[in-house]
């Protein structure tokens, strides 16, 4: 039996081959090779996320510090009154847009009951932050059976 | 007057009531100064991570206000609730500059200029999904939600 990495499914034998080298499978039965192929496209997907990190840092935007993007965040969230979680959009842009939204508490203070599961999720993410929930009573149905 | 030196080393004159817009500068000039460093305003007042092009637009902005009282906020609630007309002319004229303003504004503590620029930056997403941002703004998805 081979060695795992703790952090991935890669074999430690994996992590030194180069992308344009094709590992050598011979001898090995599919399952075997399947693993060690998914094991180095998880190093270099990986190392493609780091390299995009590294480029994202310099955008203009990712300059601003965090206390400011949470603003921005806030502007953009409030904006939204009638979809109520397509703001969420913020913390699906890249990591650090993601850190930073998940680091402000009262950015999640808003939880949508319509959506229970991900209202749980965001009263979650609002760590105790005083909640603000709407509740519009349905409208009266007419009886016509009168 | 105030001399302010940028980080292009362009050394830029101006009224101490429109300097004393941006907290830094304020503090700076209410600082001590031991006149055996020098003469204060010959020395000037370095600003390393500001350029001249930002400083000027910055200026620009501090002369418009200069007459306003000072306002520490930071947050605002609504995007373009309360923009009058010139600074809306004046923050969405260049969005690339936009940032560099908030940057250099949030640097030179101006606290009005932050949230306009913030309020800016708010609009440029206003509407769009994840994926429309990062083309908007040039990120690459660095991660798997």
């Amino acid at each position: 039996m081979q060695p795992h990495c703790s952090s991935c499914r890669c074999l430690g034998e994996t992590t030194s081959i180069s992308a344009s080298s094709p590992l050598n499978l011979d001898g090995r039965g599919i399952p075997e090779a399947i693993r060690l192929l998914d094991a180095r496209i998880d190093v270099l997907v990986a190392e493609l996320c780091d390299l995009r990190r590294q480029r994202n840092a310099h955008i203009p935007v990712n300059r601003m510090p965090p206390e400011i993007l949470q603003n921005i965040f806030l502007l953009y969230r409030n904006d939204f009154s009638t979809a109520a979680l397509d703001w969420t959009a913020v913390s699906h842009v890249c990591l650090r847009w993601r850190e930073v939204a998940l680091s402000n508490s009262s950015l999640w203070d808003s939880p949508d009951l319509r959506f229970p599961e991900w209202a749980e999720e965001m009263i979650k993410r609002a760590r105790g932050t005083p909640l603000h929930v709407q509740y519009s009573r349905p409208p009266p149905t007419m009886n016509t059976s009168d | 007057m105030v001399v302010l030196i940028t980080s292009d080393d362009e050394r830029i004159v101006v009224e101490d009531d429109i300097a004393k817009r941006s907290g830094l500068i304020r503090d700076l000039l209410a600082a001590p100064w031991d006149p055996k460093d020098g003469d204060r305003e010959y020395m000037g007042i370095e600003l390393p991570i500001v350029s001249s092009d930002v400083l000027k637009k910055i200026l620009e902005y501090c002369e418009h206000h200069k007459e306003e009282p000072f306002d520490d906020t930071y947050e605002s609630e609504d995007m373009f609730a309360d923009i009058d007309e010139w600074d809306l002319n004046f923050i969405t004229a260049d969005p690339h500059m936009a940032f560099e303003i908030v940057l250099a504004a949030n640097y030179l503590e101006i606290p009005p200029l932050v949230s306009l620029g913030s309020k800016a930056v708010a609009n440029m997403m206003r509407g769009k999904d994840a994926e429309e941002i990062c083309d908007m703004f040039n990120i690459e998805k660095d991660f798997e939600p």
